[in-house]
């Protein structure tokens, strides 16, 4: 299967009719695919004056890609060696 | 009403730690910064703390990737050292340790007393609201 044949399988369409003042609505199984529900905030993009793309905005403390990995959390040791780091003090 | 606390350079590591390890208390914080029930105050001495433990370990991008979430993220206040604590340690007139008395002032300057640590300097001391998870 090629990359053009993959991507074509992935995209949904449909077609709606927009309200008076521009309103539309998310599909109902597109909201629950990508967890929308009525707390989240979405991000709206215009492209080239044509395509309108509409994203679930992420907070970045939501990205959990442990980002740290590989190291340990601070020892007891390291939390006074990076404050004498940063204020010298004689023992 | 968003409940505004200090953190310290443990909880910044936590933030960005293997979640299923990170203490219940603050994988309980960060859905709530996420939430925006909270918002945290990260003084910059404590990012400087994680940047020296990061950068002895060979790992100073992540930071570079951390700290540019941190400032693309609602409910979330980097606060400067700068002249208005040196202001409000003037009222001190005992000598602390510096690292500690700049964050209890950090959470006096934004009209908090709590404070997610396990430093038990910052109740003991400074009469602070410890959220400990030791």
């Amino acid at each position: 299967m090629t990359i053009n044949k993959i991507m074509l399988k992935m995209t949904e369409k449909i077609t709606q009719k927009v309200s008076s003042n521009g309103r539309i609505v998310i599909p109902k199984d597109w909201r629950d695919k990508l967890a929308i529900d009525d707390k989240n905030l979405v991000e709206m993009e215009l492209k080239d004056d044509k395509t309108i793309l509409i994203k679930k905005k992420i907070h970045p403390l939501e990205i959990e890609d442990n980002l740290f990995e590989g190291v340990s959390p601070f020892s007891e040791e390291e939390l006074d060696e990076a404050k004498k780091s940063l204020f010298p003090i004689e023992d | 009403m968003t409940e505004i606390v200090v953190i310290d350079a443990q909880v910044l590591f936590y933030f960005h730690y293997d979640y299923q390890k990170v203490p219940s208390m603050l994988q309980e914080l960060k859905k709530k910064v996420i939430d925006g029930k909270i918002t945290v105050i990260i003084p910059i001495i404590a990012i400087a703390e994680l940047f020296w433990k990061m950068r002895k370990v060979g790992k100073i991008n992540v930071v570079k990737e951390a700290l540019d979430r941190w400032e693309k993220s609602e409910n979330v206040i980097i606060d400067d050292f700068n002249l208005e604590i040196i202001k409000l340690m003037l009222d001190n007139m005992e000598s602390h340790e510096l690292h500690d008395e700049i964050i209890a002032m950090t959470c006096k300057k934004h009209d908090t007393n709590i404070i997610y640590s396990t430093d038990k300097k910052f109740e003991d001391i400074f009469k602070l609201q410890l959220r400990s998870w030791k």
